[in-house]
């Protein structure tokens, strides 16, 4: 093969790369409300793609989650060339090469330190493989916890974006100049939101990123359950690194082996692991000998040269299983898991309804629905429905979101359909909660103020909030009346309006709030 | 930069004291003049009925002396529709999109340098911008002098009140305060704490700060904040009114169509008019009331100029 050859394959993964992180991140953008409430973009491509996501969905909701057939194509592609998507596609491969492509010239003296350590670590992306798929069996489903596409989604939305948005507006207050430019605007958020858990959602994107110091995509090689799954697949592809006859010996043996991002050559024979080989060319373009190393092989040969062992030791395959059936009993047993009963202000999006188990076996908590909701109603929640629920999206008017009636923008987003695509006029009568007036704060009850922003809020055509008119005495015998509000409950749809503009709110609880229905 | 906002600050202060000053002045003499009233009488209000919505509010504008009156050369005008709600025209929660496109119109016509259209709206703002139609009616001018932007929460700054009987200060959106001609274009709209929304309370809309707390007292406080904001035109489009449910409506059935249109420079004179559309008095209404008793205009209709376009 020529240099030429060699050096357009190079280009070409580059081109490759490039390409679908611009469109991951051109969805994540257009992961938002236009206005009319449409989606114009399939804003979980990625998610659809996503084998490990639609594994432990199915396996806990014990159903064949929708996106199982495109994730089987990706599938069928790692079996026929090995793990193209994690050296082609990935966007956080592609984000992590970046990184190392600008800070690899003051990382590679640490790389060359801890080289030897950290190749022992490779069996612990197969070790978390075992342990999610398991514990999704087992019922308490942890992928999000490491899912590449959830920690990105996340991170980018409900830190990067926000922090991205306070970072312009902080920008455009301390300097005139700046505030008078309009070029910027376009590329502000589309709402003024700020997400609970934001420094924890960000810190784990940031922890992915930053293990690059110690290897270069070091998540992708030790961590990724994914990477892991998309590897023990690869065993069987097409397209393999065979060594040629004149690698032995070769005098630039430092330039092809060192060089793979993968750490893919674990032999001296120069002999790649296709688990890890990612087809990135690097070693391709890298060798000074002019030959085809790298092609797709022949029925016989495949037959022939079966690829050595995976570097996962019986041992490991035991421990590993161990854990993931052992966390979820502790977890069950250390009451870190869902309680019995959720919390009363335990809000879920609508069309969820009130069955929690079936909800968190589906939710892959990959941020889509928080992105996306025009208002920020829906909120990370935190441990509250247990170690399966952190991020899942709770609705939350207490924070100022409430879900809009005219918006079905959650459910038209969800991958996995945890929550359900609602058709609009069915999504206008799902209810997701009650609302209830706590008559020691609301002003008309409490000390015979009016106010009634509640009732001027309420988006049903037949309110559901009534106001009632009292006479009251102001204690000096004056009578005059007060217009006191009450819920007329069979009307209530939860949607939190309400909550979100009582002005009691901002001094820390609302005179109503909305509660779980039943 | 810090002495340029202080002095901004100190500009704005004042031009909230000279607000207050008392709101009739020449401008509206004027006007008066243009349609052959003695400056002196009585305000003037006029109203006309047509299914045509641009060709009635060009009526009314017209039979009202047009619009130059108001805009000066390169004027800077702020229409302030309602916009406030995320229903579409028919719901009759916000403005009519063709009304606020003509009356944006007929500013440039008039000879304005910029018209700028917006609202501080209670469901999130680019649904109600999107579905009230108004904004992409405005995007259909394509005329950069006329701009529908969401409202920028910077811009919002603190006015004092001096007339204040509840308010000492409240804030307000500087690009209001700062407007030639500022032209109020409330729609109609039955409402659980003031009986009705009509053009006083429409003000809301560029107001600042938690909005729910003017909910207490509401009726003086809504009176202290049109004191120091001008209004120059009230428009009120009456071509649908909601009867019920409001302000935020939602069904067809509490939705009167009446195809008309009422225009006054005296706020309260338009807001008593607007009242009988729905079968009661002006003086059924408190905000009308106290809005005529502490002098920003004339509620008793029989002293109204009334003309039919």
């Amino acid at each position: 093969m020529t240099p030429f050859r060699r050096r357009s394959w190079l280009w070409a993964r580059r081109g490759v790369q490039w390409g679908f992180l611009a469109l991951f991140l051109f969805l994540f953008f257009k992961t938002r409300d236009d206005g009319a409430g449409l989606l114009h973009v399939p804003a979980d491509f990625f998610f659809q793609l996503d084998p490990l996501a639609a594994a432990s969905a199915s396996l806990s909701s014990m159903s064949l989650v929708g996106t199982v057939l495109p994730a089987a194509g990706v599938i069928i592609l790692t079996v026929l060339l090995g793990r193209v998507f994690c050296g082609w596609y990935c966007p956080l491969g592609t984000i992590l090469d970046t990184v190392h492509a600008l800070t690899g010239w003051a990382t590679r003296p640490v790389h060359r330190w801890a080289r030897g350590g950290t190749a022992k670590l490779r069996p612990v992306r197969y070790g978390l493989l075992i342990v999610v798929l398991l514990a999704a069996a087992l019922g308490v489903p942890l992928v999000s916890y490491l899912d590449p596409f959830a920690l990105l989604t996340r991170g980018l939305g409900l830190w990067g974006m926000p922090a991205w948005g306070q970072g312009l507006q902080w920008t455009a207050s301390e300097s005139a100049w700046f505030k008078a430019q309009a070029w910027w605007r376009p590329l502000l958020p589309d709402k003024n939101a700020m997400y609970a858990l934001s420094w924890l959602t960000g810190g784990m994107l940031l922890l992915v990123i930053l293990l690059e110091v110690f290897a270069q995509r070091f998540w992708c090689r030790y961590l990724c359950p994914l990477g892991g799954m998309l590897g023990l697949l690869s065993r069987w592809s097409f397209v393999r690194r065979l060594p040629h006859k004149t690698c032995a010996g070769c005098k630039a043996a430092e330039d092809c082996g060192p060089r793979c991002r993968m750490d893919a050559f674990g032999n001296a024979d120069h002999h790649l692991a296709p688990e890890s080989c990612t087809l990135c060319m690097d070693c391709l373009d890298a060798c000074p000998q002019d030959v085809p190393s790298v092609k797709v092989v022949s029925l016989k040969q495949w037959t022939a040269k079966l690829p050595p062992q995976p570097d996962l030791s019986r041992r490991a395959v035991l421990a590993s299983m161990a854990l993931g059936v052992a966390a979820p009993v502790l977890a069950r047993a250390g009451k870190l898991t869902r309680p019995a009963a959720p919390p009363d202000d335990l809000l879920r999006p609508p069309g969820v309804g009130n069955d929690e188990a079936a909800f968190l076996n589906r939710c892959i908590q990959c941020g889509l629905c928080l992105k996306v909701c025009p208002t920020a109603a829906l909120q990370p929640a935190g441990l509250e429905s247990g170690m399966e629920g952190l991020f899942s999206p709770r609705m939350m008017p207490a924070l100022g979101g409430y879900c809009e009636i005219n918006c079905n923008l959650c459910g038209q987003v969800c991958p996995t359909g945890a929550i359900p695509p609602l058709p609009l006029e069915a999504k206008q009568h799902a209810v997701m909660g009650l609302a209830k007036f706590n008559h020691k704060l609301c002003l008309p009850w409490a000390s015979n103020d009016e106010c009634l922003v509640c009732e001027e809020h309420c988006p049903l055509g037949d309110k559901a909030i009534a106001v009632k008119e009292v006479e009251v005495d102001d204690g000096h015998g004056t009578k005059f009346t007060v217009h006191r509000p009450y819920v007329i409950e069979e009307r209530c749809i939860g949607c939190g309006i309400c909550e979100s503009k009582c002005p009691l709110r901002e001094d820390g609880e609302a005179a109503i709030r909305v509660f779980r229905a039943s | 930069m810090k002495r340029r906002d202080f002095l901004e600050q100190v500009a704005l202060y004042a031009a909230g004291a000279v607000a207050i000053a008392p709101i009739f002045d020449l401008d509206l003499a004027t006007a008066d003049a243009a349609v052959g009233n003695a400056a002196g009488a009585g305000p003037t209000l006029v109203v006309g009925k047509g299914e045509d919505y641009p060709k009635l509010v060009r009526a009314v504008i017209e039979k009202l002396g047009g619009l130059k009156p108001y805009i000066k050369p390169e004027a800077n005008v702020v229409i302030k529709p309602n916009i406030g709600w995320d229903r579409n025209p028919e719901q009759a929660a916000n403005t009519h999109p063709l009304v606020v496109q003509t009356l944006a119109l007929l500013a440039v016509e008039a000879g304005a340098g910029k018209v700028q259209i917006f609202d501080r709206t209670c469901n999130a703002a680019a649904r109600c911008y999107q579905n009230s139609g108004i904004k992409p009616a405005i995007d259909a001018l394509n005329d950069k002098r006329i701009i529908c932007h969401q409202v920028d929460d910077a811009r919002f700054i603190p006015v004092q009140i001096k007339q204040g009987q509840k308010l000492e200060q409240w804030d307000l959106y500087q690009d209001a305060l700062q407007a030639d001609c500022y032209i109020n274009v409330p729609i109609p709209k039955n409402h659980g704490a003031t009986k009705l929304s009509l053009g006083l309370k429409n003000i809301m809309g560029v107001c600042g700060g938690n909005r729910g707390q003017l909910h207490k007292e509401i009726v003086p406080k809504l009176v202290d904040i049109n004191t120091v904001l001008r209004t120059h035109l009230t428009v009120i489009d009456a071509t649908r009114i909601l009867l019920r449910g409001g302000p935020s409506g939602g069904k067809l059935e509490d939705v009167k169509v009446l195809h008309t249109l009422i225009a006054s420079t005296d706020p309260v004179a338009a807001d008593a008019y607007a009242t009988t559309l729905f079968g009661m008095q002006p003086k059924d209404i408190p905000l009308t009331v106290q809005a005529a008793q502490r002098g920003l205009g004339e509620m008793d209709l029989a002293k109204v100029n009334v003309i039919e376009a």
